[in-house]
């Protein structure tokens, strides 16, 4: 238990009021107060964009980096220390264009890291660009005559890359949003949670009455990864949110003998370099 | 008879293991108590192609190969073809009796040792390439009069993991060799000496990877390209036993991200790579140099531009190294001379990016990251790790009235970090410009205050580095200085052996420029550049920071590192 008041800092948010990151952080900041993780073991990580900023507003440790570049941040935190829960915030130009490389990754390397991504479709720090998950045909300044491009599948990637854990959230349901955010801390292993998220400045097709009329609850994961990945197709008049798999793996952490007992941070370096020597002699 | 002086020379197509058999008799000369430097030339590919592994020895110490070659060991007639002429007077050339030398056109002087290379090794089926060097090895040292015991011995530890048999047949391979051989006797002669237990036989790319182990440095992320590879594969094999990570990343980018991510966390951290993963770090670099986080970065060039020569060797990435990354930022460039250098300069490295927080590069070449030379034991006793303004200890808690600064203004310009695990000392650690506790700002009198608080920095660097920047080898009253930095260090004090009214002025801090310093070790001596590359980009740091005169350029771009006879011919030319 974290008290609320300790997770604020000394700003407000600075999104557009009505923006679906103000559900996020909400959200955000419930779950992380109702775990039972001691603040100063809690990480996050962000790259750049409108969601990127959210670290700014919830008080924990954070490093703000690179746009797409916060996943190789919080692997490298992990590695480091991993005691510690890490959690990456961003976009989806963030996370599914400009780092997809770095996204696929980390669904593979099975680290303990969960992933939120606030899936607004558009790009919205830069104000209106289309992004790898805009639905086809959408307007925007760089694609005024509508999107030529499929949109990608954020759930159907990181479950066929090897993610864990896979879910799907949406900013209008924090109650909901906030449980999702607690399964997937306490998931042990690589977590997606994409995040429908609305952006009230310059996404006018993907609202939140248009979320509203299609998201449904899923009732339990699926069974087996590929009725995930199945599951996860669906996408359209119906969109389904929920947990769609969580399957318990052996971590890459737990497969590094270094790590069996202490944390890399906690353990004095080994720097007695006489037997390296020996050998070059 | 000379004695204790050799040039010996192996060249074939790769999957022969020339690297290999170069290796052992570099070993089996270090046995005998000789030092030895060894360059391995190689193109890009792995089966095919010409590599050669040239090893000299000598009694005293020897810092760069040179010509002419005394043995040439042929396993093709490629080497033949390509080497024949680097023979000295009187050398031997030793190949397979079925390669027709009547047509190459050899000098009367030479001694042609045709031996049943391909016949005898024909009977090891698949691993038959291998052999045929192991036999040569063989003939060479029954040349050379030193006795199978020594050999065997050396290529008992190098095999140690092979299994015996594998053993016994290079065991056979190399006997038969030294039984087919009928005439010893040579104008060279290797006599044993006591072998000196304070020697080690090592390359610039090992010696880095056992200055971070010995720095403390804990994590290790990398994506391979060649010169740095060999670094990420020996922190991988000697990870567990020192307590570190090495994580082969998807990307350079990623790579760096996680290094940066490691140190965040609280431990040291290290990337190498080359110039083209080095322009995919760029980002990130300004990344540390924004959030000011430490980080290590070796930088081992190869010739561009782009994929460029990828196993050959240049210096045309120094520039690059000052001014890679965007915006303006403190960090230190660096450039060994030397395989203890490569050692010593990683000790370094890490405390002052650790005292610091910003990045350091390391700035080597293929000469020297791939070059194998004997050097005494390096010595760290007194290294003391320094982590600088960082509070660390993880579950312990900082007693603050307010909130904890990442950021804050100083006098020197540094700010004391927390890392995750330390009650009150939550922070915010951030690329985009900020205030002293980690938020982002916009207003310019902010802006400029951070900015300047960064760039003071600069002078506590500066200071510390004072008088470490320059030496000077050679005649001290010569009225002749070769500026150079990096590997031609080696090369160019080979030809001042010959070159008595020179010196060498050797730059190793590249930046913050020592322009001071380098004016006053100068003085009025007449300035000659030397450089691996087509426009001086040491010449320019100099022009750009001294009003010193530069009398005359040395550069060479053609992807081979300079040999001591170009330096000493250009000097001798310009008399
Ligand atoms: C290397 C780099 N390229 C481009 C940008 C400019 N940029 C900043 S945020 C952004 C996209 C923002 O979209 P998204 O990641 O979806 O975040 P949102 O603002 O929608 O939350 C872009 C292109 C940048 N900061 N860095
Ligand atoms: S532009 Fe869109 S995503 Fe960004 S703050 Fe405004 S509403 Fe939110
Ligand atoms: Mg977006």
């Amino acid at each position: 238990m974290i008290p609320s008041i300790e997770l604020e800092t000394k700003g407000l948010p600075n999104w557009c009021p009505g923006c679906g990151n103000y559900g996020i952080l909400t959200a955000l900041k419930q779950a992380l107060s109702e775990l039972d993780i001691p603040q100063k073991d809690i990480v996050l990580t962000s790259g750049i964009g409108c969601s990127s900023k959210i670290p700014h507003w919830v008080r924990v440790y954070a490093y703000n980096g690179l746009h797409g570049r916060a996943l190789p941040l919080a692997e490298g935190i992990r590695l480091a220390n991993n005691k510690l829960t890490v959690i990456t915030c961003g976009g989806d130009g963030d996370g599914y264009a400009e780092g997809t490389a770095h996204f696929i990754h980390f669904s593979r390397y099975n680290m303990n890291i969960k992933y939120f991504v606030h899936d607004n479709q558009v790009y919205g720090l830069t104000k209106g660009q289309v992004s790898p998950t805009s639905d086809e045909g959408f307007v925007t300044k760089t694609t005024p005559f509508g999107s030529v491009e499929k949109a990608l599948n954020p759930l159907i990637m990181a479950l066929s890359a090897g993610a864990t854990f896979a879910a799907r959230g949406y900013a209008g349901n924090v109650s909901q949003l906030k449980e999702l955010m607690k399964k997937a801390i306490m998931h042990k292993g690589s977590a997606l949670l994409d995040i429908l998220q609305p952006c009230v400045t310059f996404n006018h097709k993907n609202t939140y009455e248009w979320y509203s009329k299609r998201v449904y609850e899923l009732e339990t994961p699926l069974k087996t990864r590929n009725e995930a990945i199945s599951k996860a197709a669906e996408w359209g008049e119906k969109i389904p949110v929920g947990v769609f798999f969580d399957s318990d793996e052996e971590t890459y952490e737990d497969k590094l003998p270094q790590l069996k007992e202490k944390s890399l941070i906690e353990e004095e370096p080994k720097t007695d370099i006489k037997q390296l020597l020996k050998e070059l002699k | 008879m000379l004695v204790n002086r050799l040039v010996w020379k192996i060249g074939g197509e790769a999957g022969y293991g020339i690297q290999n058999a170069g290796m052992t008799v570099s070993k089996i000369f270090k046995e005998l108590g000789l030092y030895v430097f060894a360059t391995l030339e190689y193109p890009s590919l792995i089966r095919g192609g010409h590599n050669t592994f040239t090893v000299r020895a000598d009694n005293d110490r020897i810092t760069s190969e040179i010509l002419p070659v005394d043995i040439l060991v042929c396993l093709d007639e490629a080497t033949l073809n390509l080497h024949k002429d680097e023979l000295t007077k009187d050398g031997a050339i030793i190949y397979d009796n079925a390669l027709n030398v009547k047509a190459k056109k050899i000098r009367k002087d030479i001694r042609l040792l045709p031996l049943p290379i391909l016949e005898f090794s024909k009977q090891y089926g698949a691993d038959f390439k291998v052999m045929m060097a192991t036999f040569a090895i063989g003939a060479t040292i029954k040349l050379l009069g030193i006795s199978t015991q020594v050999a065997e011995q050396v290529i008992t530890m190098q095999l140690s993991t092979k299994g015996q048999d594998v053993l016994n047949s290079n065991f056979e391979a190399l006997n038969n060799g030294y039984n087919e051989l009928k005439t010893a006797a040579f104008k060279i002669e290797m006599k044993p000496k006591k072998k000196r237990e304070d020697l080690i036989l090592i390359d610039g790319n090992t010696a880095i990877a056992l200055g971070a182990i010995r720095s403390g440095c804990k994590y290790f992320s990398a994506y391979p390209m060649t010169p740095s590879t060999s670094i990420m594969e020996y922190v991988a094999k000697n990870q567990e036993k020192h307590n570190m990570i090495m994580h082969q990343a998807e990307d350079e980018i990623s790579a760096i991200n996680s290094c940066l991510g490691a140190s965040y966390a609280g431990i040291r951290s290290m990337t190498a790579t080359s110039g083209g993963g080095f322009a995919l770090m760029n980002e990130a670099l300004s990344l540390s140099g924004s959030s000011e986080m430490p980080i290590v970065i070796v930088l081992g060039q190869r010739p561009g531009p782009a994929t460029g020569l990828p196993t050959r060797t240049e210096q045309g990435d120094l520039l690059y190294a000052v001014h890679g990354g965007h915006g303006e930022f403190p960090r230190i460039v660096m450039a060994p001379g030397d395989v203890t250098e490569c050692f010593n300069m990683t000790l370094d490295a890490f405390n002052m990016a650790d005292k610091y927080q910003i990045p350091i590069i390391i700035l080597t070449d293929k000469h020297i990251a791939a070059s194998v030379e004997t050097t005494t034991e390096f010595k760290s006793d007194n290294y003391k790790i320094d982590r600088g303004e960082l509070l660390l200890k993880v579950n312990t808690k900082l007693r603050l009235k307010e909130k904890f600064k990442r950021y804050a203004f100083t006098k020197t310009g540094v700010s004391p970090r927390t890392i995750p695990g330390v009650s009150n000392g939550m922070q915010c650690s951030i690329g985009d410009e900020h205030d002293e506790e980690g938020y982002i700002i916009e207003d310019a009198v902010g802006r400029k205050r951070m900015y300047e608080k960064r760039a003071n920095k600069n002078k506590g660097i500066i200071k510390s580095l004072n008088n470490k920047c320059i030496e000077v080898f050679g005649n001290k009253n010569a009225k002749t200085a070769i500026i150079s930095w990096g590997s031609n260090k080696g090369i160019i004090l080979e030809a001042l052996k010959s070159l008595k009214n020179c010196k060498l002025i050797q730059v190793k801090i590249l930046h913050p420029f020592p322009g001071a310093e380098l004016a006053k070790k100068v003085g009025r001596s007449k300035i000659i550049i030397v450089e691996q590359n087509g426009t001086s980009q040491l010449g320019q740091l100099i022009k750009q920071n001294t009003s010193l005169k530069i009398s005359d350029y040395l550069l060479k771009y053609d992807g081979r590192a300079f040999t001591p006879e170009e330096i000493i011919n250009h000097m001798r030319r310009k008399k």
